[in-house]
């Protein structure tokens, strides 16, 4: 299943697009298991959102859908 | 004497040039913890309602905690409380550097000024030594040349030093309190205060060491809590980034302001900015306050261009979010010299980027034209013009001089449809968190005793997944984005935590990215001060300070009919995470208004305020 991943700030050196964008996830269908293949912290994974919307690791995911993980917010000051 | 406090109040009226130290009760102590709880509860004593921030009878308290007498994490800073020339009632800003340990080393807790001399002055006080000094030398000086000469003048390289720049000087609303060229108590233009008082600066060196009830413990847990919140903060980029590292998360979650709250994402601004980018380009280092473990504020040097060279403090989210998203300015170099010109001038960094963003929103619509910018190009994301319109605003020059008041005021000014499009509460403009994002913010913003601020209740960080308080029921998972339930709950205990971590004094930082729990700041609290404090009875304290600063917001006119939302937070997104969604404020109010235990009016309930030994006597 290819899936558009977006990254940001922090998490982007975790990036695994094709140099077309996409980001294969050979196993699963669930938002966890495309973090466990991107070998994104899991920890620090608290806010991601698929399709625009929030979502959580066991959210399902489906070809073609959109994925942002975002790194906690810390240092709103 | 209680541990953890000398209990002694340093008094300086200005017109009368009488120096004296007052006992503070310890029960007084015990229901406040100090700074700016205990602040509030000193203007609610001293000064009657409807004050003008520039009378001679207008306080200035500068007010440390228990932290302040021990190398804790996170215990450099204290409050500066005072009626703002803004808001025209309470308002409480905080700043870290040196300055909140050195007043206790003095042998003090709380420093009062009153009153207003003939000619400029600032203090020196080194343990009993106090004294009044002519500082008509240092008039016109910037807020980093200020703690220099000073520190020359006396030979005394230790001094910490709180001083104000030529914008406090000229009364210009938004100024700000400068600290040891590091640390800024920006909001709500407390700086003018001390300018309207002719209080150039106040300098602190001590000696002296305030017992504590449990020594061996309280060394052990600094010890702990300190490798703690370093590990973690490692671990979590927080040290090595800083506060930047907020900005693609706040922007992707539709969060930061963005062509002055009209603009729905802007990425590619939002990661020139934030970091791993701004760590690079501006050779950012962490700068840390006594005691910090982490060094969130940043050291940075920018070499070239010309226009932008700069070395010290680098700007933070805050300024990032207002002096650069708001105000569509993607080149981190401009924003660090806009800040820097800020820091020196002396005003504070949110409201000088608030300002620019509208004064460029009015441009756009033609409201504010060449002839009245004096030549200035106010389109957007222009960073030469953010620098020139900030230098002009602490100057209070040219454009600028319009701004002197504050955004409402300018906007009066105009065009008649201005007002209306001011992002603020109380006349303090909006941080840079967007209440259509974090919809706790909503409440957290509307009631804000010292106007909007989204760090006297960090709610938004929470909603994001930053940190969480589950000793007082603030658990992971336990908001969801746009959808109301449990976000007033949110709202009405990080407001609380903001009054508890600004009147013990401790750096939010500490819990909000560093890890500490609410628990292990309450051990340590214990062992300064052998009180046994429960969660509950902090909380306590941190819900009868927000009552009292709520108080003094409703004797000087603020109340229901003021917990509103600005007219540009009914906008609704049209791209974006928050697109199309809308803020159920009345739901929120309702369910705040409940929490609170207060009137449709926005008034404690006799009973609330009974339940926390309240009631409105005091207020002249």
């Amino acid at each position: 299943m290819k899936v558009s991943v977006r990254l940001v700030s922090l998490f982007a050196k975790y990036d695994k697009a094709d140099p077309s964008g996409w980001t294969h996830l050979p196993v699963g269908n669930t938002v966890r298991a495309l973090a466990e293949c991107l070998e994104l912290p899991m920890e620090r994974i608290k806010i991601m959102t698929v399709n625009g919307k929030q979502a959580d690791l066991d959210t399902q995911i489906r070809e073609g859908d959109t994925v942002y993980f975002f790194p906690p917010a810390i240092g709103g000051g | 004497m209680a541990n953890g406090y000398w209990q002694k109040t340093l008094r300086v009226d200005l017109t009368a040039r009488q120096i004296t130290v007052e006992t503070i009760d310890e029960s007084d102590l015990r229901r406040y913890l100090g700074g700016a709880g205990l602040g509030a509860e000193i203007l609610r004593r001293e000064c009657p309602a409807k004050l003008n921030a520039y009378s001679p009878e207008n306080r200035i308290v500068f007010a440390t905690g228990a932290f302040q007498g021990v190398p804790m994490p996170g215990g450099a800073k204290f409050s500066i409380v005072s009626i703002s020339p803004l808001s025209g009632t309470f308002a409480d800003t905080a700043a870290g550097a040196s300055w909140g340990p050195a007043l206790k080393e003095a042998g003090y807790d709380v420093l009062i000024v009153q009153g207003q001399s003939r000619t400029p002055v600032y203090l020196k006080i080194v343990d009993d030594r106090v004294e009044i000094k002519n500082a008509s030398g240092l008039m016109g000086k910037d807020s980093y040349d200020t703690v220099d000469q000073i520190r020359q003048a006396n030979e005394d390289p230790k001094l910490s030093v709180a001083c104000i720049g030529p914008a406090g000087e000229n009364l210009v609303a938004i100024a700000c309190i400068a600290v040891d060229k590091h640390s800024f108590g920006g909001r709500c233009g407390l700086g003018a205060v001390m300018g309207s008082k002719k209080l150039k600066a106040v300098a602190v060196r001590g000696t002296q060491h305030v017992p504590v009830a449990d020594p061996n413990k309280v060394k052990e847990l600094t010890k702990a809590f300190s490798k703690k919140i370093h590990d973690n903060t490692v671990k979590n980029d927080f040290r090595k980034h800083g506060t930047p590292g907020l900005c693609q998360t706040a922007e992707g979650l539709g969060d930061m302001p963005i062509k002055y709250w009209d603009g729905d994402v802007l990425p590619e601004v939002a990661k020139a900015l934030g970091a791993p980018n701004y760590t690079d380009v501006l050779n950012a280092k962490p700068l840390p306050c006594k005691y910090c473990p982490v060094g969130c504020h940043r050291n940075i040097e920018v070499t070239s261009p010309a226009e932008f060279v700069t070395k010290g403090p680098g700007p933070e989210y805050e300024t990032l979010g207002l002096m650069g998203t708001n105000c569509m300015v993607g080149d981190p170099k401009a924003v660090a010299k806009a800040n820097d010109v800020a820091n020196r001038l002396g005003v504070d960094t949110i409201s000088t980027g608030a300002m620019v963003g509208f004064a460029m929103q009015c441009f756009e619509k033609g409201w504010l034209t060449t002839e009245q910018t004096h030549g200035l190009d106010l389109s957007w994301g222009n960073g030469r013009t953010l620098v020139a319109l900030t230098e002009q605003i602490g100057l209070c020059q040219g454009l600028g001089a319009l701004f002197k008041n504050g955004t409402v005021a300018a906007a009066e000014q105009i065009h008649p449809d201005a007002p209306a499009t001011v992002v603020h509460n109380k006349r303090v403009d909006y941080p840079s968190h967007d209440p259509r994002a974090c919809i706790s913010l909503a409440p957290t913003y509307a009631t804000g005793t010292r106007g909007a601020c989204h760090f006297r209740g960090p709610c938004e960080d929470i909603e994001m997944g930053g940190f969480f308080m589950p000793e007082v029921g603030i658990k992971e998972q336990m908001v969801r984005f746009f959808e109301p339930d449990n976000q007033s709950f949110v709202a009405v205990k990080c407001q609380d935590l903001g009054v508890i971590a600004n009147s013990l004094v401790i750096c939010l930082f500490m819990i909000d990215g560093g890890g500490l729990s609410l628990t292990e700041t309450l051990e340590i609290f214990n062992a300064v001060t052998g009180w046994n404090f429960t969660m509950e009875t902090l909380f306590e304290t941190g819900e009868r300070g927000f009552t009292v600063q709520r108080l003094l917001n409703l004797r000087d006119g603020y109340g229901g009919a003021t917990d509103v939302l600005p007219k540009k937070m009914y906008q609704s997104a049209k791209q974006g995470f928050r697109a199309s969604r809308e803020i159920p404020f009345e739901r929120l109010m309702k369910d705040y208004y409940a929490i609170r235990g207060w009137d449709s009016n926005g008034v404690p309930s006799e009973q609330t305020l009974k339940k926390l030994d309240l009631d409105l006597a005091g207020a002249k």
